[in-house]
């Protein structure tokens, strides 16, 4: 059952893909819609406040980058700041722990084959 | 004009987006206009993203929350002001009803409330569970305005400076504490 992804649950995911590489709005969303196979929904332009905070705390840095080749439009790329990679792996650690924590609490509820909680 | 350059770019990008998001659906196979569609309840609205984004840009602006809670202060220390002259001084001075200055007494509750008000206001509008933490700069402010314009300064220069130079710093604080709570959460 797919559950429109918490608006503030999305900066740690945006974190995630930008340890990746550089990448630019679509291609994180793109990239959140893959890893998760459908299983959560973000809503694109829920993104951009989230990529605009994590700008503003020295997280990321986003650099407008010229057309492409091809003719496409400028686009504004994103990649992770020192800072940022260290508050990744940081809460990536506080998420894992909670997700682990919230399977022991649920416990068998839902039988074995429900999907995990988080 | 920077927020204008803001908002030019954040629209730039948001279309940008929304165009390969557009392009990605007809490559899926669907008809122009069904992509259309799927790329708007995928994306949301262009123009209410470009919104949140411009105020969330004030919000976090120290200095930007910090006037619009001083101008917020001010329009209401006017009306105090309009109140006070009109109501509450033909009382003190024509009536003399409150002995053992009692009149003063007045005039200051009246300041406290002046200042107690708005900034409930705004606490309560950036998230109550942060009053406490803000309590010192608070009863700063109101100590300030108080009794500063009483002994020191022309109620007028009181009324103008002080509640907005709180405010600035009331705006200040929060959206301080705002970002160091969003830090070590997230």
């Amino acid at each position: 059952m797919a559950k429109e992804l918490p608006r503030n649950d999305i900066p740690i995911f945006v974190l995630a893909i930008l340890e990746s590489g550089p990448a630019h709005g679509y291609a994180i969303a793109r990239e959140i819609d893959k890893r998760c196979e459908g299983g959560l929904i973000l809503r694109d332009g829920a993104l951009y406040p989230a990529l605009r905070a994590l700008e503003d705390d020295g997280l990321i840095v986003g650099e407008w980058q010229p057309s492409s080749e091809s003719g496409g439009p400028p686009r504004k790329t994103y990649r992770l700041t020192d800072e940022g990679k260290a508050e990744a792996a940081r809460r990536a650690t506080l998420w894992r722990s909670y997700a682990k924590n919230v399977e022991r609490i649920l416990g068998n509820l839902g039988g074995q084959d429900a999907e995990p909680a988080i | 004009m920077q927020n204008q350059q803001f908002r030019d770019e954040d629209r730039a990008e948001l279309e940008g987006h929304f165009a390969e998001r557009l392009q990605a659906y007809v490559e899926l196979g669907e008809t122009p206009e069904q992509a259309v569609l799927s790329a708007r309840a995928k994306f949301g609205e262009t123009e209410a993203v470009v919104r949140e984004l411009h105020w969330q840009r004030i919000v976090r602006q120290p200095l930007q929350i910090g006037m619009l809670a001083g101008v917020s202060w001010l329009a209401y220390a006017a009306v105090l002001h309009q109140l006070t002259g009109s109501l509450v001084a033909p009382i003190i001075h024509e009536r003399q009803p409150f002995p053992l200055g009692g009149g003063a007494g007045l005039t200051l509750l009246v300041r406290v409330y002046a200042t107690l008000a708005p900034a409930a206001l705004l606490v309560a509008w950036k998230g109550a569970e942060r009053f406490p933490r803000h309590a010192r700069t608070i009863v700063l402010g109101i100590m300030a305005f108080s009794l500063v314009p009483v002994a020191f300064v022309p109620d007028f220069a009181g009324f103008i400076l002080v509640p907005t130079l709180h405010g600035a710093l009331i705006g200040w604080r929060l959206a301080h504490r705002a970002r160091q709570k969003r830090q070590a959460t997230r």
